[in-house]
């Protein structure tokens, strides 16, 4: 069972633009029910490294496995249907659809339902609608965005915008989410509230959650291990309280933020 | 060997002109991304306004180049705060000022056919204002107060474009008639024989006159300081304003320049064809706006380039192919780059960050 | 009694109602293409002229019966398509716009040449078939068929293709497949749309279909509000009519036509029933 415990695996991954290595050899890995947090400054290559996971870049050495299977060249809608899905650090939900229309979407690859049968509107099209609607409110009421699911996703306060972001994700029925900053722009009380929702994710659903983030007290307070890159490379990895105390990553960049947490 | 030379010459007289109208679409691209359908019928009223004057005034090149570029200079500006300036804005201001254009554009068209004292006694035309008053108070009403939304901002100015084409022309036609026009050999056309070619004199104008002009708009954009701030704007106009760029300025300078290229485009096609024509701004202007794209639309020396290589490939195609596939060369080069480097030969590339 | 429906019967009045419902299957694909799923496109009339020729030609040349020529066209208009669809639909906004935009001129040009085409000629005394209530049931079926196909999944895709490509890649959703789809269907309406017109004008030439014709149609698709049926059949109602009405003053047509639509863009730029936007 040790192969099924690592359900995405990094091997000497790389990815250079031109003479720009954006990510350089990094190998990590991530179990089933893990939440791994991957950290560094600014330009260090985290939002590379989830795009190279995601497909949006193939990588240019090294491969990507996902549940032991090599996922290097698979576009980013097939990455999906395999079982990964994820966030951005830029909202992007489907502004003028409503929140209901962004689930639904995402359960799109789930749904049974042809063209032929959609066109002609038979009574199979209702129930299969019905189910999913049914299914949707599930997720919905799970987020306690239920009383908003007929507003356009515009319209939602930011903070439940990034909650709809990853109850959309978590409705592909990934087995992995991949949280670019879910807390940026976040007030305190609002990251609070993420991060129960995040451990209740992995908890209740028994999901996978890889996040990119800013925020120490979000990242030390949930991970259960942590990935650092700096310049492409991967510097140290280990708990939260490995981190802390690594002389290299303090050195690249963490070195204030800890003494601040350590004051606070 | 000998046909290959004197049509390459040929392609680059015509690549001269395509360049030339190429410029202005370049130029409003590169600014406010958006492709200005209006500039073809501001090149062939170029046309016009140099012909009225030689009519009026004296049978002289300068003569009808001056009056073409100023008339054009200004209609470059009008049709921008008629019909893109309140697509970009909504302060009541400009949005009334666009009402006055079309309103102006309303009546010019009613009276652009004789008897203006007898429509001015009609029944008709003073119910018809009135309905039109009032329908524009209620509309500018929802406007301003943001009831009627930004719609489809790029969808929108570009039809608003195409709104704009077809009036210019057609207030052409309505003021000239439909038909063609004859145009004066404004300038001597020697023609004299280099070995076994025939090179005439006014080809070679029209070349050292456009890449002239081309000379002088880099000179402008990349040298001074009014095109420090085009570039500004075009880069990131919300940046611009901060530092202190008036957009609306440096934008109504760009289509002024643009349009003031385009009349003596207008000038020279006349010229050289002997002929205004009020149906041609359509076509020259999607030919050059295919220049545009192909150099790279936003590019200045692109837009150059893909003029040239334009106007020769189709002189080419219709030397060596067949005349009836002219306007089929142009486009099926279009469309072979933009499958094949979309962003033409000088663009720079644009991906969308994830 | 008589009266009033000889005011509404008459054979004037059902031209211009065939001619609606021909354009409102037309103006309905390109909603599909453009308003559904954001892809901007100025070509839409060269689908609608393969469709006229498919028709007129696979009647007259090959003896096909009306519903088989118009079914016939419909697939041809759609494979033209699916065709074009497949290298160009990378292509985004403005540059999809001008690729279009020189289809349409290709094709125009093609048929201009085209032997069998009858060149700048056309082809003329196609049989007349469309006759109203033909066209009457057809617009009806197609914008069934569309209401039904937008609500579907396959709707929604093509909505989420258009709020957001790269995030509907991300959701599962295979873009490029889907935007083939939209665009086959899409122009498989203009070619239904185009042989319908073969056969009720009953001549065609290539100049029918230029351009100004494809402008034409989205200028009825915008200033009915894109992604809004509802907005298909009034943006077509109303600029199908309109030069109609405005025929005794023919002079004057075309400069009215074009302010009203700078007019429309200034001060309801969402259309007349429109409340989405579709930034391409």
């Amino acid at each position: 069972m040790e192969k099924h415990d690592k359900i995405l695996e990094l091997k000497n991954v790389s990815l250079h633009f031109g003479g720009l290595k954006a990510v350089n050899d990094v190998s990590f890995s991530m179990g089933a029910n893990e939440i791994l947090s991957l950290i560094g400054p600014n330009g260090a290559g985290k939002t590379s490294t989830f795009n190279l996971i995601t497909g949006v870049y193939t990588p240019t050495s090294g491969d990507v496995l996902y549940k032991g299977r090599r996922v290097n060249d698979l576009k980013p809608y097939e990455i999906t249907r395999a079982g990964m899905a994820r966030t951005f650090q830029n909202i992007r939900l489907f502004k003028q659809l409503t929140v209901e229309e962004n689930i639904i979407l995402a359960m799109h690859n789930l749904r049974k339902i042809d063209l032929v049968r959609s066109v002609l509107s038979t009574p199979f099209y209702y129930r299969e609608l019905g189910g999913v609607k049914k299914q949707a409110e599930i997720y919905l009421d799970y987020f306690g965005l239920m009383e908003h699911r007929n507003i356009r996703a515009e319209n939602l306060p930011y903070g439940k915008q990034r909650e709809l972001e990853i109850c959309r994700a978590l409705a592909t029925g990934a087995d992995v989410l991949l949280l670019d900053e879910p807390a940026a722009g976040m007030n305190p009380s609002e990251t609070e509230q993420l991060m129960v929702t995040i451990n209740r994710i992995r908890k209740e659903l028994s999901k996978g959650v890889f996040l990119i983030e800013h925020d120490m007290k979000l990242v030390m307070g949930i991970s259960d291990r942590i990935v650092v890159l700096d310049y492409g490379r991967k510097i140290a990895e280990g708990s939260p309280e490995e981190i802390r105390n690594d002389r290299r990553v303090i050195d690249a960049y963490l070195g204030k933020e800890v003494e601040e947490n350590a004051e606070a | 060997m000998e046909t290959i030379v004197q049509q390459l010459l040929n392609g680059l007289t015509v690549g001269g002109i395509y360049a030339l109208i190429a410029l202005g679409y370049t130029m409003v691209y590169g600014i406010i991304k958006l492709i200005n359908f209006a500039h073809g019928d501001i090149f062939m009223v170029g046309a016009f306004v140099g012909l009225l004057a030689v009519n009026l005034i004296a049978d002289s090149f300068i003569v009808a180049v001056l009056a073409a570029v100023v008339f054009c200079g200004f209609l470059g500006i009008f049709v921008e705060k008629v019909a893109y300036r309140p697509l970009r804005e909504n302060s009541p201001k400009v949005v009334i000022t666009s009402a006055l254009g079309l309103m102006l554009i309303i009546l010019l068209a009613v009276f652009a056919r004789g008897d203006v004292a007898g429509i001015v006694s009609s029944g008709t035309f003073w119910i018809g204002a009135v309905l039109i008053l009032a329908v524009m108070f209620w509309l500018i009403r929802g406007r301003v107060s943001g009831r009627n939304k930004n719609g489809n901002s790029r969808i929108n100015a570009l039809i608003s474009a195409i709104g704009m084409s077809i009036v210019i022309s057609n207030m052409v036609m309505l003021l000239n008639g439909p038909q063609r026009e004859v145009y004066p050999r404004l300038l001597p056309d020697y023609s004299f024989s280099a070995g076994p070619f025939h090179i005439s004199a006014l080809q070679l104008f029209i070349i050292a006159v456009s890449f002239v002009l081309m000379y002088l708009l880099y000179y402008i954009v990349h040298k001074t300081k009014t095109g420090l701030a085009m570039r500004a704007v075009s880069h990131n106009l919300n940046a611009a304003r901060l530092m202190g760029i008036n957009p609306d300025r440096i934008i109504s300078f760009t289509f002024l320049i643009g349009s003031c290229l385009a009349a003596v485009a207008g000038v020279l096609v006349g010229t050289y064809y002997n002929i205004a024509d009020p149906n041609v701004g359509m076509m020259y202007g999607l030919k050059a706006f295919v220049a545009a794209v192909l150099g790279g639309i936003g590019s200045i020396p692109g837009a150059v380039v893909g003029g040239i290589v334009l106007g020769v490939a189709e002189v080419m195609g219709v030397a060596f192919i067949s005349p009836s596939f002219r306007d089929a060369i142009a486009f099926g080069i279009l469309i072979f780059i933009l499958i094949v480097k979309p962003t033409g030969l000088f663009g720079t590339k644009m991906k969308e960050k994830v | 009694m008589d009266t009033v429906a000889g005011l509404f019967l008459n054979d004037y009045v059902m031209q211009i109602v065939t001619m609606i419902c021909i354009n409102i299957i037309i103006v309905s694909g390109l909603n599909l293409i453009t308003g559904v799923t954001g892809m901007l496109s100025l070509g839409h009339s060269a689908f609608m002229s393969i469709g006229a020729y498919a028709s007129a030609l696979l009647m007259m040349k090959a003896g096909f019966p009306f519903w088989l020529s118009i079914a016939g066209a419909t697939f041809f208009a759609g494979a033209a398509g699916a065709l074009l669809g497949l290298p160009i639909l990378r292509l985004r906004g403005d540059y999809l716009a001008i690729a279009t935009l020189g289809f349409c001129e290709i094709v125009r040009v093609i048929f201009l040449n085209l032997p069998a085409a009858g060149k700048a000629l056309g082809i003329n005394s196609i049989p007349y078939a469309t006759s109203a209530p033909v066209a009457v049931i057809l617009a009806v079926l197609g914008l069934l068929f569309m209401r039904n196909l937008e609500r579907s999944k396959f709707g929604l895709a093509l909505r989420s293709i258009r709020e957001d490509e790269i995030a509907a890649e991300m959701m599962g959703i295979n873009v490029a497949r889907y935007k083939v789809l939209a665009f086959t269907i899409g122009s498989a309406f203009a070619g239904l749309g185009g042989a319908l017109y073969a056969h009720q004008i009953t001549f065609i030439s290539p100049n029918d279909f230029g351009f100004m014709k494809s402008i034409e149609l989205l200028c009825m698709l915008v200033l009915g509000g894109m992604g809004s049926l509802i907005g298909v059949v009034a943006g077509t109602v109303t600029l199908t009519a309109i030069p109609e009405i405005l025929r005794f003053a023919s002079e004057y047509r075309m400069v009215t036509y074009g302010t009203v639509l700078i007019f429309m863009m200034v001060f309801r730029p969402q259309g007349l029933f429109g409340n989405i936007r579709v930034n391409v």
